[in-house]
């Protein structure tokens, strides 16, 4: 039977933490395997709750590769921060591979239109998404970590406050604001 | 816009969204400061935000809500994107027909991309859904595959594998013949496949026959092809006319013989690019059909073709090829070779031999046997080396009259018979002079005339005649044995067996005939199971699992010697003979035939005199070649004869399951499959358990209330958890997520799969816990499964966890009265004293636990847990025999993955005895096939060090690094260090960066005998670098001071401390002890003074 490293998710956010930039990225990629994984359980209908939101679908992922009931917030927090990315990464990689399906390129496995069905239903394209979000972030970063964290991440505005850093106001201004901006920007 | 206006932007949106609508403008103004573009903007995006609703709101994670199928054709464009079954999604529909619409469909449960059938009209009949769960079972190659089938509100649906291709013959019509043979051969030759297993496709056309890139075709819609038994008379008629043969439009049942005039159709308008011509007239009074009008000749086509073209477009199906075989055979010669040459000569040459022998005495002999046995290929071999010596060959055979010994010219100006033949007869003597051999095969199909001169001329030089019957003083090839079929095929060996297997295969299901063996392995590279690799058959573990997986081997209906001309009784027993196999003495098919045993003995003998079959008593009769058993039986007899010999066999025999499908008993396929999945199980060939177990659920799936379903779903579950595999668990989760209303027991079940799904991805702690609070399950079976699956969980939480779930379940499992309980208690304890580091006991328990098993699988597992124990806890020399003896063990089932590990072990237990002085560098490839975990990284690193010692350093690097690749790919960093030590030591200027690398990993390394390896390594290589590495005490007080003399993976503690190591040197001296650099170890890898 597999094999599973209790420890090693609480040591990666500790020295992502302590500015590991290295920690990060293997959290990161770990976290996308995980979420595909849980993607596929979801479409499945493993779960006994008939619906399920971002949220805890990104919690279920902390549980099993933290291995273990929730740790500190504190170690949570940069969880869902890398995790809220990781999540726009498995779902713009998938909007691509479909895209370039359709133009006729190499047809691999896409399991995960169950999962992304629902956020193109509320944004559109997730390409152009992910492109505008970019342009979004080079004039003011912080805005489009707000969405990220919140369309990709599903946290609310406090949670989304305290990773951030910032007041549960100033994330519910930004979110609005960034709503309209991508919006227009989409067309 | 750049971030600065963005900022003032965003400020000003906030502040105006606070306030109500009528009160922006003014706010909108004042914070942009009087700018108007900006102002613009701002309310720009007020305007956006507004109207933006539920845009980017995030969403939430529903699943797939099964839609309600409208039935009818219009609706089929809006059936897309609805979800069937609860996992497939239809996409566009890409066909439709008499029967119902195809949508392509994506399997959400695999991510396959499928393609389900929407039918219009409920199968209702029984009858017929346990034909296509017959049809399930029986996987015929060149056919397209049933995945599933179900009902959808009322809507019926069947899924299917997803082909793409273009309609027959897949290029341009009209096409040369050259072009559209290979199809054309393919397609005849599956349809022959699909004749024998009883079925009759009813609907061929081009459409149903899709043909991709490299020319194969793939048979669709088979499902539906009606059984030739049941009568078709409400449905009309059914079928594209244009293909239909002149009886299925009179509404007459359709046989093989329909579907060969749909052949000669669709080849028909290949090769000319139309419809041959007739009318039809469909008037009160029925069809009638004029025969089709003469063709115009076709360029490129050889008269055989054209020939059978018109032969099965006959309008009475009497006058039609009986078997597509028998049409295949009206081919030969016209159509390209499709494997590429013949098969290698296999078995022992004794009959060549032997043919070649008499040619050089000047004796005529005859070589008899069945078409097929293989008669034909041997006196080619005999006649190529006769010719080698320099010997004339000369061929007779049907239809060639004397052509072989006269010209053209010759023969034209003969006037009569008896001319020839006296002309003939001179010439023969004459060539007989020189020494030529007269081949004559097919003896009885030969023309009298030829045949009369030939028998003259017997005693005048060798005539070697191929015979049907028998006859005096011939001799006959004998089938091929296992051992003459391994020769067959390629692959590697010690841990696979694959060669035997696949010998075995093709052996079950050719008797050994070479004729047969041949169909078979062109059968198997048609399917994609196997390829030819110069000149023998490569075929992979996978191929083979998924030819036994699933399907069951039925014995053989249709094409073959025809029956018709014994008498009645004589072609009832030849039939059944065929179908019965081994059960073919006069005690097995008595209470089938219903005769006395002493009668059929009788009868048998008639039909081995007659050359019908093989019958040496006490074994079972055989044919000697395939019968066509439709000839002497309709499908009722025959099914009648399936369910006789089933009801003789004892359940889970080998060959019941195929004889309960043959009497299309499908009630009873359950049972039998559960017993056999169990045999599968006990003699470790779960793979193929499982598989089988997983077609049975699809058979009971209807009846989610019955017993059956529950019951196959826990063997499912069961042998997942022997197996290890979640896919067995998830199965069970899917089926019973499924159901409507599930009952508890199933409930329960899918709780346990739940739980064991999480042990294997690692959430142990919630397995653990809802395996504890689960109720206790009624059969124990199931309740040792709990307990199994709650221990575990327990391990990966620590000893004093893994305790107390031992203790929890030690008294149910010691009064539960099941013996398996009681030893997978010792088993739980063995493992339990094995993390406590008490060896010596963990490998007593697990002999024990070993002895108490009662199927060879477990017994192996044991033992080769013993073999684990044994070598942690360094007693080599009792882990050598233990080995072995595990290994013995092994050889009886079928488990590469254990055997692989043993072997890994054995090789390091060699080593660590310093018995192995030469590497192996394929061995841990072939280890690696096995495909588990790290065992080839730990192969490659035993191969690295028992390079090193014999003083092969480029090798030893080489390998060492291969391990150490692998285990970092793996995620195991800490098992890297030790060959990357090695790897260090074996280089010939190692980098001091590198070396402190190593060493940083070293110092987290949480397993001391490692990292005492590694350091020792690492000192040994860069002896004059300060490595700080920490001090080691914890390290060897954690490893017992008797084991520091054994040698360990690579070395033994001692020599890590000393820096000590007896190996060759480089040029391949014995040296004995040689010091790395001299001098004693450095202070800082000292053992303290206390002990």
């Amino acid at each position: 039977m597999a094999d599973e490293r209790p420890g090693d998710i609480t040591l990666l956010l500790r020295r992502m933490d302590a500015g590991d930039a290295a920690a990060q990225e293997v959290l990161y990629v770990t976290i996308q395997g995980q979420l595909r994984e849980l993607a596929n359980d979801f479409v499945r209908g493993q779960p006994a709750e008939a619906t399920l939101g971002t949220t805890a679908l990104v919690n279920e992922a902390y549980l099993r590769l933290a291995g273990g009931p929730e740790g500190e917030w504190k170690d949570r927090r940069h969880f869902f921060a890398v995790a809220a990315m990781a999540m726009r990464s498995v779902l713009v990689d998938h909007a691509r591979r479909k895209r370039a399906a359709k133009r006729g390129g190499d047809m691999e496995r896409v399991p995960l239109d169950g999962l992304a069905a629902p956020f193109e239903e509320r944004a559109g394209d997730l390409l152009d998404l992910d492109e505008a979000l970019d342009e979004l972030a080079a004039l003011h970063a912080r805005v489009a970590k707000v969405v990220e964290l919140r369309f990709f991440g599903g946290l609310t505005c406090a949670e989304a406050g305290k990773v951030l850093g910032v007041s549960t106001a100033t994330v519910e201004r930004e979110w609005e604001f960034a709503r309209a901006w991508l919006r227009e920007r989409l067309g | 816009m750049n971030p600065a206006e963005l900022e003032r932007c965003m400020q000003a949106f906030g502040d105006a969204l606070a306030l109500p609508e009528g009160a922006r403008q003014g706010c909108i103004d004042a914070a942009c400061g009087g700018d108007p573009e900006l102002s613009r903007k701002v309310r720009g995006l007020l305007g956006t935000h507004a109207r933006a609703g539920e845009f980017l709101e995030p969403p939430p994670i529903s699943r797939a809500v099964p839609a309600r199928l409208l039935t009818g054709a219009a609706e089929g464009g809006r059936r897309e994107g609805a979800v069937v079954g609860g996992r497939y999604r239809l996409g566009e529909r890409i066909g439709s027909g008499a029967i119902g619409e195809v949508h392509a469909a994506e399997d959400l449960l695999t991510g396959e991309k499928v393609a389900c059938k929407v039918l219009r009209h409920a199968l209702v009949e029984h009858g017929l859904r346990s034909e296509i769960a017959a049809l399930r079972l029986l996987r015929i190659p060149g056919v397209v595959r049933m995945i599933d089938e179900g009902i959808e509100g009322d809507t019926p649906y069947l899924v299917m594998e997803l082909v793409t291709g273009a309609p027959f013959p897949g290029v341009a019509l009209p096409a040369p013949w050259r072009s559209v043979a290979g199809t054309a051969v393919a397609l005849l030759e599956t349809l022959d496949r699909i004749h024998q297993a009883g079925f009759v496709h009813r609907d061929l056309k081009p459409g149903n026959v899709l043909v991709d890139a490299e020319g194969r075709p793939t048979v669709l819609d088979l499902g539906l092809a009606l059984h030739p038994g049941r009568p078709c008379a409400d449905e009309g008629i059914v079928g594209t006319p244009n293909y239909l043969a002149p009886e299925q439009l009179r509404g007459e049942r359709a046989t093989p013989a329909s579907d060969l005039f749909a052949f000669g159709v669709m080849l028909h308008e290949a090769l000319t690019g139309d419809l041959p011509r007739r009318s039809c007239r469909f008037g009160e009074a029925g069809v009638q059909c004029a025969p089709p009008g003469p063709r115009e000749s076709v360029a490129d086509c050889p008269a055989a073709v054209a020939d059978l073209v018109a032969r099965l477009l006959k309008p009475d199906a009497e006058d039609r090829p009986r078997t597509a075989a028998e049409a295949l055979r009206f081919l030969e010669g016209a159509s390209p070779r499709r494997s590429p040459g013949r098969l290698p000569w296999l078995g022992d040459d004794a009959i060549v031999r032997a043919v070649v022998a008499a040619a050089e005495r000047g004796e005529s002999v005859d070589v008899c046997g069945g078409p097929g046995s293989g008669r034909t290929r041997c006196i080619e071999e005999a006649a190529g080396r006769l010719e080698r010596t320099g010997r004339t060959i000369l061929r007779f055979r049907q239809g060639q009259g004397f052509g072989c010994i006269l010209d053209a010219a010759e023969s034209a100006v003969l006037g009569s018979v008896d001319e020839a033949k006296a002309v003939a007869r001179a010439r023969l003597e004459q060539l007989f002079g020189e020494g030529a051999v007269a081949f004559a095969d097919d003896w009885e199909r030969i023309e009298p005339w030829v045949r009369d001169v030939l028998s003259e001329c017997r005693g005048r030089g060798t005539v070697v005649r191929v015979l049907d019957g028998t006859a005096e003083g011939a001799i006959s090839p004998t089938p091929l044995s296992r051992a003459d079929l391994m020769d067959l095929f390629r692959g590697p060996d010690p841990v696979f067996h694959l060669r035997e297997h696949a010998a075995e295969a093709i052996l079950a299901k050719s008797q050994g005939r070479p004729a047969a063996v041949a169909a078979e392995a062109s059968a198997w590279v048609h399917a994609g199971f196997a390829r030819w690799e110069g000149g023998r058959l490569a075929v992979s573990r996978d191929g083979l699992d998924r030819l036994h997986g699933g399907s069951i081997d039925e014995p053989q209906r249709a094409g073959g010697r025809d029956l018709r001309g014994l008498s009645a009784d004589l072609r009832r027993i030849a039939a059944v003979v065929q179908l019965a196999g081994a059960q073919a003495t006069p005690e097995g098919l008595a209470p089938v035939v219903r005769l006395p045993a002493w009668q059929i003995d009788a009868r048998l003998s008639d039909l081995a005199a007659a050359g019908i079959v093989r019958y040496a008593p006490p074994g079972p009769a055989a044919p000697t070649a395939p019968l066509d058993v439709l000839s002497a039986l309709d499908q009722e007899e025959v099914r009648d004869a399936h369910a006789k010999l089933a009801a003789t066999l004892p359940p889970g025999d080998e060959e019941r399951l195929g004889h309960i499908v043959g009497a299309r008993d499908m009630d009873a396929v359950p049972a039998e499959v559960r017993l056999r999945a169990q045999r599968l199980m006990d003699e470790g060939r779960c793979g193929r358990a499982i598989s089988l177990l997983g077609e049975a659920v699809g058979a009971v799936r209807d009846d989610p209330s019955g017993a059956p379903f529950a019951e196959v779903l826990e063997d499912l579950l069961l042998a997942g958890l022997r197996a290890s595999s979640a896919g067995c668990f998830d199965r069970v989760v899917y089926e019973v997520e499924m159901c409507p209303e599930p009952a508890p027991r199933l409930g329960k079940l899918a709780d346990l799969a739940r739980s064991a799904l999480g042990l294997l991805r690692g959430v142990w702690e919630r397995s653990l816990v809802s395996a504890e609070s689960m109720e206790p399950f009624p059969d124990a079976r199931l309740e040792l499964a709990r307990q199994t699956v709650r221990v575990l969980a327990a391990r990966r939480g620590g000893i004093a966890r893994e305790r107390a779930a031992i203790d929890s379940a030690s008294a149910w499992a010691s009064t539960c009265g099941l013996p398996e309980a009681r030893r997978a208690l010792v088993s739980w304890l063995a493992w339990l004293r094995y993390n406590e580091g008490r060896f010596a006991e963990a490998a007593d328990l697990h002999e024990r636990a070993a002895g108490m098993a009662r199927d060879p699988a477990t017994r192996a597992s044991s033992l080769a847990s013993r073999v684990t124990a044994l070598m942690d806890g360094q007693r080599l020399d009792e882990a050598r025999r233990a080995v072995r003896e595990a290994l013995d063990a092994v050889a009886l089932i079928r488990d590469p993955a254990l055997e692989a590990r043993l072997l890994c072990m054995e090789r390091s237990v060699e080593y660590r005895l310093g018995i192995a002085d030469r590497p192996d560098p394929d061995l841990p490839c072939i280890i690696g096939q096995a495909d588990v975990r790290d065992l080839e990284a730990f192969a490659s690193l035993t191969e690295a060090a028992i390079a090193w010692r014999a003083g092969r350093s480029d090798e030893a690097r080489s390998l060492a690094s291969r391990s150490a690749r692998l285990y970092m790919a793996l995620g195991m960093e800490h098992f890297a260090c030790l060959p990357d030590a090695l790897r260090l030591t074996c280089s010939r200027s190692p980098e001091p960066a590198e070396a402190r690398s190593i060493a940083r990993r070293i110092a987290s390394c949480p397993l001391p005998g490692l990292a005492v390896q590694a350091a020792g390594l690492l000192a040994m290589a860069v002896p004059d670098l300060s490595l700080a590495l920490p001090t080691p005490d914890a390290w060897l007080q954690a490893l017992p001071r008797p084991t520091w003399a054994v040698r360990r993976e690579v070395l033994s503690v001692e020599e890590a401390l000393y820096r000590r190591v007896e190996r060759r040197g480089e040029d391949g001296s014995a040296d004995g002890a040689r010091e790395f650099h001299g001098e004693a170890a450095a202070d800082d890898l000292r053992p303290q003074q206390p002990a």
